[in-house]
């Protein structure tokens, strides 16, 4: 009786459920963008466009008999989708493209979430980082990204050459993105954790479309004040706030050399950063300290290369350096947009002071005075020495 | 209505297996049992004697009963029985008809069987039967019976020769390195293959006879001294408690002795090779040689034991480590795959790479069934294609590949009935089913594949879980002769590893497994060849 009881209920355990949450993937939508601006219609509202994967257009190897012999693509067929709504929420106006979308739309594997300027400067991302908090979907490790309204529409309907969708491009451009360090991406997560702590505003990266070809480009860095755009910083000036944040890994510093027009290249391989802040007479100093490592890796000077060479090289990489710290200090101080995270250093150091000075830090920062020091080392050359002679010039 | 008062009212008569004693005189036709024919006897009157027989073996025509006059003179009558094929006629001839023909027969000289065994008779295995049942069964065994006129016993001559099968290639066991005879249908054989690699007095090989009507002889061999003296009489308690008709395979005798008869796993090992019978004799465990099959039962078995080749011992010992865990990725992947597919593509599509997902849901398109009626298709017909392409017959073999690969894979995918992935994933799980060496556990978890499917289907990976706790559980309850099924991993033995989790070289497994622990020490330890200390023998 007892091992009958069991078996009964294991077949009813198996069978009762009867697959009711099942979703075949083929009723799949994959979603790969989420592009999110001002609704025209709705005053306060959000207009939302999604970029879905159309497997139609995509032929996957050769499993279809019917679409063209060599071409990726199937003709007539785009290899996504974008469906386009809007809502008072978020909630409101994602739930609303089920009116319009055949497939389940399945948001696990969105690549990056598109804001558009007007939609940052305007109302604020709070509540947009509200709803990418909550939905389970969406995962935090998303990268945000800003764009112009303008333009939004265009970056969807780009269609990408090298990858499927837009989503996987722009996510493949940014996984490389410590070979120029030029543009600073933040994923949802990093961005809403330095809106929750007091001092440091967050920042992110511009997304355009550039050239005749309206390629994709990743460039400059939109920074906020709280969640409000406060301004953009262009690629030399993002390149010092990741000098000060630590968090340049890679990239080519360009500095000039001897006779006008003449540059030398370095490539930067190690670097580290501290940041100290002192108080010293009610004046906040921030030391910034930078050690790094870098390579030679090409050369217009014809310069021997010695020990002195270097040396000068050196210093020279010190100065361009330092050039692009002071250039995006001074127009953080413009913006007074915290993206440097001063403030968490001072709550750090002088935990008591802050709490003083917390609730108007962002009239104290642009009195912030920075001290840069920079020392650089030029390593390897590669296996070549001094560069090669043209002769009979 | 009739029918069915009748199977209400089944006769309940109790059945015996034997038919009521039948008194003298005998009746031609008609079933004796043993107790009869031993009431019967054998009698001084040769005439008697050669009607009784005649009645008993029901004029069977295989029966030869060669009349004859014994002695050269003082001629007696007589008459030698046998089995026609059964007995070498060649030897029979020249060392019993012959010399029974000649020999010089006193009249009253004693016993006279006596005096023919010792004066006439020239084969070695040879023996006095008072007892006419015994008699007879030895007769339908291969032996040649001498009934003589005035004796009332009978002289019971070994003169074997079956039609057999030369001992052949291993065909289910196959290895590329290591000895390729297999057993035979014949038990002596057999036994004779598993001496010969035994040469140690210690080796015991035991008899007994099973099944009512085939009375199959059994030989359970074991290695006094290494094994469980318990074990021994354990397996000897369970055979003799077997009451069957006939005994045709070792799988009559595998289900009923078992540990668990409602498991679907094997419980008890088996194999047609002779080194891994004596491996396992040499392990402490204990083997039973049947006659009429070259499968050899070896208990224990455990879940880890199934899962060696014995090749592994005959190939490095890196090699075979490394082959060994992907014999159990492969064991693990022919039981949970498919339903990992179902469970992943129809309710944990977030756990699946963007890339494959897109191919996944680009392959699926069109495709009208659900990924789990999709599987089951696909699961069912690779059953049925291993199924059909062992009982076809061989000129028809073609057929059934090209119907199979052709029609099934490449038409069914064509025709969209299922998705290609399905189709490497049916792959997959068939190929890694036929890598476990045991081929009746690679049958009972392709079996348990199905039940997990249906939990994957409906319940996604939760139901998985619950299947594989649920089998995990079911497992380690197991007991194969006592010794648990999970065992080294369910119970630990830690010095079992050695010999399970990898293959140490020979030189590092000094200790047996468990059930060798009357014996445990193997071989001494230190015995890794090195080079000679620096030094030593320098001239």
């Amino acid at each position: 009786m007892k091992k009958f009881c069991l078996v009964s209920l294991l077949i009813a355990v198996t069978l009762l459920p009867a697959c009711w949450d099942r979703t075949e993937a083929e009723r799949l939508g994959v979603v790969h963008v989420v592009a999110l601006d001002k609704s025209p219609a709705i005053p306060r509202g959000v207009k939302v466009t999604v970029q879905v994967i159309n497997t139609r257009g995509i032929t996957a190897g050769g499993g279809g008999g019917g679409g063209g012999g060599g071409g990726g693509i199937q003709p007539g067929l785009t290899p996504f989708v974008n469906l386009e709504t809007s809502g008072s929420t978020l909630f409101e106006a994602f739930r609303n493209l089920s009116q319009t979308s055949p497939r389940r739309l399945f948001f696990f594997h969105t690549r990056a979430v598109v804001v558009s300027e007007e939609l940052a400067r305007d109302h604020g991302l709070g509540k947009v980082l509200d709803f990418l908090d909550r939905n389970v979907q969406i995962r935090r490790t998303v990268w945000l990204l800003v764009a112009r309204s303008a333009d939004i529409k265009n970056i969807l309907n780009t269609l990408p050459q090298f990858e499927p969708t837009v989503g996987q491009t722009i996510n493949r451009i940014i996984s490389e993105r410590s070979l120029s360090t030029r543009y600073a991406p933040e994923r949802v997560l990093d961005f809403m954790r330095c809106l929750q702590v007091e001092g440091g505003d967050p920042f992110t990266a511009g997304l355009r479309l550039v050239g005749s070809n309206r390629n994709l480009r990743l460039e400059n860095t939109a920074v906020f004040r709280r969640d409000r755009l406060a301004g953009w910083l262009n690629s030399r000036e993002t390149r010092g706030l990741l000098w000060i944040r630590g968090r340049v890994k890679g990239g080519p510093i360009t500095i000039p050399c001897g006779q006008g027009g003449s540059f030398v290249s370095t490539e930067i391989k190690k670097t580290f950063t501290s940041v100290k802040p002192e108080i010293r007479n009610n004046q906040i100093i921030m030391h910034v300290s930078i050690r790094i490592r870098s390579d030679l890796t090409e050369t217009q000077c014809p310069a021997a290369f010695d020990p002195e060479t270097y040396h000068m090289l050196e210093q020279k990489q010190n100065r361009v350096i330092k050039s692009e710290i002071q250039a995006a200090v001074t127009k953080l101080q413009d913006l007074k947009s915290d993206a440097l995270c001063f403030g968490e250093a001072i709550h750090r150091r002088y935990p008591g002071r802050w709490k003083v000075m917390k609730g108007r830090w962002h009239d104290l920062f642009p009195s912030v005075q920075v001290v840069i020091k920079v020392q650089s080392k030029i390593g390897q050359s590669g296996l070549v020495q001094s560069p090669a002679k043209i002769k009979n010039r | 209505m009739s029918f069915f008062k009748r199977l209400i009212n089944k006769p309940k008569k109790k059945f015996t297996g034997e038919t009521a004693a039948g008194s003298t005189p005998l009746q031609y036709g008609k079933p004796y049992s043993s107790d009869d024919i031993k009431a019967v006897g054998i009698s001084s009157d040769l005439e008697e004697n050669y009607n009784n027989i005649k009645s008993i073996l029901g004029h069977s025509v295989d029966i030869i009963m060669r009349k004859f006059k014994l002695g050269a003179s003082n001629q007696v009558e007589a008459f030698l029985l046998y089995v026609d094929d059964f007995v070498d006629l060649e030897l029979v001839s020249d060392n019993v008809l012959t010399p029974l023909v000649t020999v010089k027969v006193e009249p009253k000289t004693g016993n006279l069987l006596k005096h023919l065994m010792n004066e006439a008779i020239t084969l070695g295995e040879i023996n006095i039967n008072t007892d006419l049942h015994l008699t007879l069964q030895e007769v339908l065994y291969g032996n040649v019976a001498l009934f003589v006129d005035g004796e009332d016993s009978a002289l019971s001559i070994s003169a074997k020769k079956f039609p057999h099968r030369p001992v052949a290639d291993s065909v289910i066991e196959p290895v590329v390195r290591g000895p390729r005879e297999a057993f035979t249908e014949i038990l002596a054989i057999n036994t004779a293959m598993v001496r010969r690699r035994m040469k140690d007095p210690n080796f015991v090989i035991e008899s007994i006879v099973l099944g009512k009507r085939t009375k199959t002889s059994l030989a359970i061999l074991y290695f006094k001294g290494i094994v469980d003296p318990d074990l021994v009489s354990e397996v000897k308690h369970r055979l003799n408690n077997i009451e069957i008709d006939g005994v045709l395979e070792s799988h009559y005798l595998e289900e009923l002795i078992q540990d668990s008869p409602f498991s679907p796993f094997p419980q008890i090992g088996n194999t047609e090779r002779p080194d891994r019978v004596v491996s396992a004799l040499l392990q402490g465990r204990v083997a039973i040689l049947t006659d009429g099959t070259p499968f050899a039962l070896w208990v224990p078995a455990r879940l880890g034991d199934l899962l060696q080749s014995p090749e592994d011992y005959y190939q490095g010992y890196m090699v075979a480590t490394v082959l060994r865990w992907l014999r159990f990725l492969a064991f693990g992947l022919s039981v949970v795959l498919p339903s990992l597919y179902i469970a992943i593509t129809t309710f944990h599509q977030e756990m699946i790479p963007p890339t494959l997902l897109i191919s996944i849901i680009s392959f699926r398109e069109g495709v009208p069934f659900p990924a789990f009626v999709e599987a089951l298709i696909m699961e069912v017909t690779f059953e049925a294609l291993r199924e059909a392409g062992i009982r076809l017959p061989r000129p028809v073999g073609q057929a059934v590949s090209i119907v199979g690969a052709l029609v099934l894979g490449q038409a069914a995918i064509s025709a969209k009935l299922v998705s290609p992935l399905m189709v490497i994933v049916v792959a997959i799980t068939g190929i890694a089913s036929f890598m476990v060496p045991a081929y009746t556990l690679g049958l009972a978890f392709r079996l348990m594949r199905f039940p997990l499917m249906i939990l994957a289907a409906s319940l996604g990976l939760f139901g998985i879980m619950g299947g594989i706790i649920l089998l995990l559980i079911h497992l380690t309850s197991l007991r194969s002769f006592g010794a648990p099924y999970m065992a080294p991993l369910g119970p630990t033995y830690t010095y079992e590893f050695k010999d399970t989790l990898v293959r140490a070289p020979w030189w590092a497994m000094t200790t047996r497994p468990s059930m060798g622990r009357a014996n445990w020490r193997r071989q001494p330890r230190n015995k890794k060849p090195e080079p000679p200390p620096a030094g030593g023998d320098t001239q």
